[in-house]
């Protein structure tokens, strides 16, 4: 009688906390990941790669692995080495961006949602380069 | 902190992994008529060690879902793999129902009605564990 109980309050519990995560998720805006150097005051801060104006793709290039992971994402460079052991969908699709343009990849997966646009802007370094 | 919940988590599937082991193979031996009927106390052992390898499961699970919540409400191999999870809740409920018998009847004594929702309830929590955790690689590999 006490695991039904139990198993009767973990399901309540279950579908009240799945609920409440639906109802106060965030609608899907169109807000662009592109942050603007100009107007960001982390960006203008972070601002240190080699051409003094941002990153370029080489030094991009050169981070390609788990332990200095950088990625260019729509016109800005982020250092995702932190993120690859926190990523909810697992290590593989964050080790698969460092070194590269990731801006397809991301845009694919994530475009539209306000979350990951978000938590990407924590690991922001700054504009890339041409 | 994460990593110890994620670890956690891992122990509770291990601990409800062991708990099905010890229950699927007394099942079988009732159900073959090599032991007439399961023992109250080994009948209740194996399923509070699944029962709590559930619960540990869903509620580790909920506090690494929180914080992600945005992300994988949008992941379609996450809601699938909830709903294997409810459905195991759920059937946890119905087996807790059904198991009594196996500890006062025989299993060839039992008309084809009284087997149907055994069998119905063996076929439902194999294909939830097997769907949540292939859901869960998946996941995890993409």
């Amino acid at each position: 009688m006490f695991s039904r109980l139990l198993l009767a309050g973990t399901f309540v519990v279950f579908a009240l906390v799945m609920g409440a995560a639906y109802v106060t998720q965030p609608h899907s805006s169109p807000i662009s990941v592109r942050v603007s150097p100009a107007s960001n005051s982390t960006a203008s801060v972070a601002i240190s790669g080699t051409s003094g104006t941002g990153y370029t793709m080489t030094e991009v290039q050169q981070h390609n692995s788990a332990s200095s992971c950088w990625a260019a994402i729509n016109g800005n460079v982020y250092d995702l080495t932190n993120w690859i052991n926190q990523h909810p969908g697992g290590q593989g699709p964050i080790l698969s961006l460092c070194g590269t343009d990731g801006s397809a990849a991301f845009n694919g997966q994530h475009g539209g949602q306000a979350r990951p646009a978000s938590e990407l802007k924590n690991f922001l370094l700054g504009p890339l380069s041409s | 902190m994460h990593p110890f919940i994620v670890l956690l988590h891992v122990s509770f599937l291990c601990l409800a992994g062991v708990g099905i082991l010890i229950a699927d193979h007394a099942a079988f031996n009732w159900m073959r008529g090599k032991t007439r009927t399961i023992g109250k106390k080994a009948l209740f052992t194996a399923h509070w060690i699944v029962t709590t390898g559930l619960l540990g499961l869903i509620y580790t699970g909920l506090v690494l879902f929180w914080p992600v919540r945005d992300y994988l409400l949008t992941q379609p191999l996450f809601l699938i793999k909830m709903g294997f999870v409810a459905a195991l809740l759920i059937n946890s409920i119905v087996i807790e129902w059904l198991m009594h018998v196996a500890a006062y009847r025989p299993f060839k004594s039992l008309s084809m009605g009284q087997k149907a929702p055994l069998f119905l309830s063996g076929a439902i929590s194999t294909a939830s564990w097997a769907g949540a955790g292939l859901m869960a690689l998946l996941q995890f590999a993409f």
